[in-house]
């Protein structure tokens, strides 16, 4: 988003300076006419520096409207955009696929965990603490998962524990 | 003579009266593996005469996970005895409302997961402090 912001600005920069630099020089150039020499000729080396290239804003051509404007900057901003927004997407696809493999190797690793407790029997209250932690930990189907086996093996018995 | 014998039976009927008033229906500790049910209040469960009968939940509130449990038992053995887990916040808030003689009522699905929690919070199921100070 952050880079979208400052890719908006640069091309916003640059077609102001393209665009909107004839104008000034325009009405500068009409002001120059009433202003001392010097001035006017400090003044016209400004705008000069900023002149665009004969392609864009012909001299003696009119400027673009502020309409014609915005949507000149809507045409360039587009494929950036969409760029962006494809680079996100496939980010975000990654970052999913990531993070289920995550989750499933902590199911697993708590899994194994609450296994090793019902082959012992017991589970004492600071493990039982700590094992909740753990189920804690993954997204809420593994919590599920776990809570109902570790319950499960209390109720049936064959692990022993104060929940 | 009988008047005598009369003063101090009247006012021992009347103390008793007064001791005794108010309503109270215990409830003893059920399981219905059957219908995956459990019941009782805390007090009758506490002053049973056995040493095995329980009832209540709790929370444990491990940061981002808060969880909890409802557990009831009639026996040492643990075909006598139940516990389900919920995630569901609602049912977290109904465990904050127990009290110490709260009743308390919930069921469980085939996960162990409790699918409704009860309580009741009521005067009848308060124990008779005037008879346990005697």
């Amino acid at each position: 988003m952050r880079a979208l912001l400052v890719l908006g600005a640069m091309l916003l920069s640059s077609l102001v300076t393209l665009w909107v630099a004839p104008l000034l020089r325009g009405s500068a150039s009409s002001a120059n006419a009433s202003l001392p020499a010097q001035h006017a000729a400090s003044t016209s080396t400004e705008v000069a520096s900023a002149t665009p290239p004969a392609s864009i804003a012909p001299a003696g051509q009119s400027c673009l409207s502020e309409a014609e404007l915005r949507r000149v900057v809507r045409e360039e901003l587009a494929p950036l955009i969409a760029g962006l927004a494809g680079a996100d997407g496939a980010k975000s696809q990654a970052a999913t696929a990531r993070s289920a493999a995550d989750d499933k190797r902590q199911l697993d690793l708590v899994s194994q965990q609450l296994d090793r407790y019902i082959r012992d029997g017991v589970i004492s209250d600071a493990d039982m603490a700590s094992l909740q932690i753990e189920i804690g930990k993954l997204d809420k189907a593994g919590q599920r998962e776990m809570l109902s086996k570790l319950v499960g093996a209390i109720n049936s018995g064959t692990l022993h524990g104060r929940l | 003579m009988k008047i005598r014998y009369l003063v101090p039976i009247a006012a021992l009927t009347l103390f008793c009266a007064v001791a005794t008033a108010g309503l109270v229906m215990p409830a003893a500790v059920t399981i219905d593996f059957t219908a995956r049910s459990a019941q009782g209040d805390m007090n009758t469960a506490r002053n049973s005469d056995d040493k095995v009968t329980y009832i209540g939940c709790n929370i444990a509130n491990s940061p981002g996970f808060p969880s909890g449990f409802c557990q009831a038992g009639v026996g040492a053995a643990a075909e006598q005895q139940i516990n389900c887990f919920t995630l569901d916040p609602a049912m977290l808030e109904a465990i904050h409302g127990i009290s110490d003689f709260s009743f308390v009522r919930f069921t469980w699905n085939e996960s162990f997961e409790c699918t409704r929690i009860y309580v009741s919070t009521q005067s009848f199921y308060l124990p008779d402090f005037k008879v346990n100070k005697k």
